[in-house]
């Protein structure tokens, strides 16, 4: 049973996330993973989220299509609006009949995320089977393989996962999540495990389908660059918090928060060439030991004592905003 | 940064690591993977030279080649003019502990049965490069020289981070006073922030302890930061190589070229460059120059497989290079 | 070099959680060692004799008869003594162990025809040559955990090093002795354990020895999968290019690492021993007549089910000890299952 499919709101976002606090329950305690974390992404728009490992931003991407970590994750705060409705709020098969139809996800390790043991065909065929639509399925099975840029299809339909490469898989799990023409498609990683030359085909493909349909993407890296090359606007997430959102060339240019910075300035690339690369020092706090003011507060080159109170929401223009005492 | 006289510490000259692929009811030897090609390279006192192609081009393979986890088809490595093959096998007593490995995976690559201490010390006192009295003294300044507390000495390897993890592989590695030590990959599974962190360290170790790195990698953006020379490998056979600041702003062979343009950087106005194709598998390589199916400047002579050139310093596999 | 790292700490808290494996060790574990003084709880010595205002101490040391009046150096029989009217005298007393009774101790002087019916005097009753059932079971019991923790020792021992130098060298090593294992655990053993006790004497030692031949082949084979798998593992890697002899890389790198298979399997091994030992013993061919066991007892009940206390006290001991070993077992293999989340 679809939900009805709402009409987007004046602010046109397709999805709100606000203020989500996700916690997970581990031997009795209560372990917070993230702490009101809030973007938003408008129709056709590429949203970067970027973060360091255990930051939280898989785990806020699985909560858009309402998968809490298991097992004992908790929704502690927050809603996600999809078309203005909030999906914790929705019945299991409401639920069921948006994720890979509506919402579609894709991953960093493509072969992992195929059965070994089922065919491509197969594999793309089931898709169809949950969402029961009255579309020719083969049909667009090969139109979509097409728009991926892979011509043989009696092969790939015949191949097992392990006889493809990974920049093929990736592609055919690009097309398989587009089957249903799905409104948002959620990037997590999606060109981590794949070599530099196959990331610039999969992430051009991945620009292309998203101005050509009108989809939202919502992308996942710790790779700044990727973002500054594709994505629209971004998220910065540390510690479970987002601090800093803002479109990105403003971003770019001028990033507010220290660790955005840290960033911007800890890595290489090849046209910083002569400028030495300036890590950040220490690491990243483990859930449950982060502190109660500003969480990048022992990192950070310009924290005061101020910072051990929490530091307050500032915009920056009209888009933007951070989270910092300067 | 050169002071000492430029000599080699390792010289590769026409290495080959080929995998058997046994196929028939009697399991002959049909083909080969000709995974490590006729590569020759060369590390030279305090050098940093990175190794770096994409995957499946045979850089790990070469790192496991010469470190002698792999038994080799021909060609020769010299550690200071010594021969350290011997036919297939490597005489690991040539290099008297001078050369070093550090892998990739963090999580693998300490025994969780051991503490740190015990860790390090095992082969400091089997090659006995202190006594056991003096060995405690020496571990805590080596983890110190890696950035680490002396006081994790007696922790079990399940309490550190990935890059905590790879700085005690580093601490064990430089325990042994090397000349070179071979990183195969060794920041790639690690985060950003804390990857810079470790080619600090290394940029450090290599001015205190006038240490050589052979870094292989695929992340050129890394490598245009740590080191002094490049080579870069596709399918097997080093297609160039030369100072790494020329190469990567001015690369002669067209596969160096299409792999600069494919890093996306932070400069919006220069998107990638997408090269088309895949790398042709090991068992469907393409006659004469192997890279020619997804080559902008391929021609008829290139059926035919193209030499390595040498002209300023700079090495290059290819009959028409990128023309400035 | 710690066993005891976090991990291995974690399982053992996963161990103790699971309670029904947790009660079944320490119910198993203390009547083990209960066993083991069973001359102390079970014997009809008495602990401490006063006779002719002497002080005796019979469990402990080696009295002759002439000592309490009797005509030989053989030792004194402690039984008829405590019955016979030299020593009931006045100011005579002896202090008995909890069950005064001893497993080789033949009651032939008792009322009606062996096997003897529960009675207050014995608890369980006796077994066909009139020695208290109960006693025999305590001896036996004791009698089969020694056995079977011992193979299960010796042959953890050579599973391990058979496994591990197949796992470890690979290639044709592990192939040639693949094959001989195959040939070798086609060989029946219950015809070779016959066979070996016929030529040679059917003593506790032997038989250990005979069925260890046997024992270690399904441990071989786990532990040269882990051998297999462990060696690949960059730490390996590290240490063979860092020179490290072979000896070092098996012993402290690899097998610390390699032990799971050792601890899961070890509850099913002695619940193998102990199956091995009785089966052999109620067919005959196992340890010698009068040594107390288990397997002769069920051979008896079977040739006596009008005695039905014989065979069903042995039943149950048998029972209870192999659930208890099972659960501890399930538990084990429970707590080291390497998929449950440690935290």
């Amino acid at each position: 049973m679809k939900s009805t499919d709402s009409e987007i709101g004046t602010d046109d976002y397709l999805l709100q996330v606000q203020d989500l606090s996700i916690g997970v329950e581990q031997s009795q305690k209560l372990l917070q993973l993230t702490d009101r974390v809030s973007f938003k992404l408008k129709k056709g728009e590429i949203h970067g989220l970027i973060g360091e490992s255990g930051c939280g931003k898989s785990i806020s991407s699985l909560a858009i299509m309402g998968i809490l970590p298991q097992p004992g994750g908790k929704l502690l705060s927050g809603k996600v609006l999809f078309k203005n409705e909030d999906i914790f709020c929705l019945d299991k098969t409401s639920l069921n009949s948006l994720r890979g139809n509506k919402i579609s996800m894709i991953f960093q390790e493509p072969f992992a995320a195929m059965n070994p043991l089922i065919r491509i065909g197969e594999q793309m065929l089931e898709n169809f089977d949950y969402h029961q639509t009255k579309i020719d399925r083969h049909q667009k099975i090969r139109e979509l393989l097409n728009e991926v840029g892979l011509t043989d299809h009696a092969r790939i339909l015949q191949s097992y996962p392990h006889e493809l490469s990974g920049g093929m898989l990736q592609r055919i799990m690009i097309a398989m999540s587009l089957l249903l023409d799905p409104d948002l498609l959620i990037a997590d990683e999606p060109t981590t495990a794949l070599d530099v030359t196959v990331q610039a085909q999969i992430m051009s493909l991945i620009v292309r389908l998203c101005k050509e349909r009108k989809m939202s993407v919502l992308l996942i890296s710790h790779n700044i660059s990727l973002m500054a090359q594709y994505a629209d606007s971004i998220s910065v997430m540390y510690a479970g918090q987002i601090v800093e959102t803002n479109e990105i060339s403003a971003f770019l240019t001028d990033a507010s928060h220290p660790y955005s910075r840290g960033l911007i300035q800890a890595i290489p690339t090849l046209d910083k060439a002569g400028d030495k690369i300036i890590p950040i020092s220490g690491q990243v706090p483990e859930p449950g030991k982060f502190s109660t003011g500003c969480r990048f507060m022992e990192r950070c080159p310009v924290s005061a004592a101020i910072c051990s109170n929490p530091p307050p929401e500032k915009n920056i223009g009209d888009l933007g905003h951070y989270r910092c005492h300067y | 940064m050169n002071n000492k006289v430029n000599s080699p510490i390792i010289e590769v000259t026409d290495l080959q690591t080929w995998f058997p692929v046994k196929s028939g009811l009697l399991g002959r030897t049909s083909h080969y993977i000709k995974a490590v090609d006729k590569v020759s390279l060369r590390v030279n006192h305090g050098e940093i030279v990175a190794l770096v192609g994409e995957s499946g081009c045979g850089k790990s393979t070469l790192g496991n080649s010469l470190a002698g986890l792999l038994p080799i088809r021909g060609g020769q490595l010299l550690f200071r003019g010594n021969a350290a093959f011997q036919g297939n096998r490597l005489q690991r007593e040539v290099f008297q502990n001078k050369v070093q490995v550090i892998f990739q995976d963090p999580y693998s690559s300490l025994n969780p049965k051991h503490t740190v201490f015990e860790i390090l010390s095992f082969p400091l006192l089997y090659h006995k490069i202190c006594t056991r009295n003096e060995v405690s003294d020496y571990i805590a300044s080596l983890l110190e020289q890696v950035g680490m507390s002396a006081e994790y000495m007696n922790r079990y390897p399940h309490s550190f981070s990935g890059g905590q993890r790879q700085r005690i592989s580093i601490a064990r590695a430089i325990g042994m006073k090397p000349d070179l030590m071979i990183c195969d990959e060794i920041v790639s599974s690690l985060d950003v922030s804390i990857q810079a962190q470790i080619v600090e360290l290394l940029l450090e170790l290599r001015k205190k302890l006038d240490l050589a790195l052979l870094f292989i990698a695929h992340d050129l953006s890394l490598v245009r930061a740590l080191s002094d020379r490049i080579y870069v490998m596709y399918l097997g056979k080093i297609v160039e190589s030369g100072n790494t600041a020329e190469v990567l702003t001015s690369p002669s062979h067209p596969y160096t070229r299409a792999l600069v343009q494919s890093v996306p950087t932070l400069n919006r106005e220069c998107p990638p460059v997408i090269l088309q194709g895949e790398v042709p598998s090991f068992t469907n390589m393409p006659v004469g120059c192997s890279f020619q199916n997804r080559c902008p400047n391929k021609s008829e002579r290139c059926m035919n497989e193209p030499e390595i050139t040498e002209s300023n310093q700079r090495e290059l596999r290819c009959f028409h290079p990128v023309q400035i | 070099m710690a066993v005891f790292s976090k991990l291995s700490k974690d399982r053992f808290r996963r161990f103790r959680m699971i309670k029904r494996a947790w009660y079944s060790f320490i119910i198993l574990s203390a009547l083990f060692v209960l066993s083991l003084f069973a001359e102390l709880l079970c014997n009809d010595r008495p602990y401490i004799i006063s006779f002719n205002d002497k002080l005796y101490f019979p469990i402990f040391k080696f009295y002759p008869e002439k000592e309490f009046g009797g005509k030989y150096f053989t030792e004194a029989d402690y039984v008829s003594l405590r019955n016979s009217d030299l020593f009931k005298k006045e100011g005579n007393w002896m202090l008995l162990p909890p069950i005064p009774h001893s497993p080789l101790h033949s009651y032939i002087d008792l009322e009606g025809t062996p096997p003897h019916p529960p009675s207050a005097m014995h608890w369980l009753g006796t077994d066909a040559s009139a020695r208290d059932v109960f006693a025999r079971l305590l001896y036996g019991f004791r009698i089969c955990m020694l056995f079977s923790l011992i193979l299960a020792g010796i042959a953890t021992l050579f599973g391990i090093l058979i496994g591990g130098v197949q796992g470890y060298f690979g290639g044709v090593i592990d192939l040639v002795v693949q094959r001989m294992i195959e040939i070798w655990s086609s060989l029946p053993f219950l015809y070779v354990v016959i066979l070996v006790g016929t030529i040679y004497s059917r003593s506790f030692m032997i038989l250990i020895l005979v069925l260890s031949l046997f024992q270690w082949i399904g441990l071989s084979y786990y532990m040269r999968g882990e051998f297999l798998k462990i060696r690949n593992l960059n730490y390996v890697k590290v240490a063979k290019t860092m020179g490290m002899p072979s000896s070092h890389i098996l012993f402290r790198q690899i097998l610390p690492n390699g032990l799971t298979p050792v601890i899961t399997l070890l509850p099913f091994q002695i619940i193998g021993g102990i199956g091995a030992l009785t089966a052999l013993d109620f067919l005959g061919f196992g340890l010698q007549p009068p040594t107390p066991s288990w397997g002769e007892l069920l051979s008896q009940g079977l040739n006596n089910l009008f005695a039905p206390w014989l065979a069903v006290s042995t039943v149950v001991c048998l029972f209870t000890t192999l659930l208890l070993a099972t659960f501890i077992g399930e538990g084990v293999r429970e707590a080291f299952d390497p998929r449950a989340s440690t935290d």
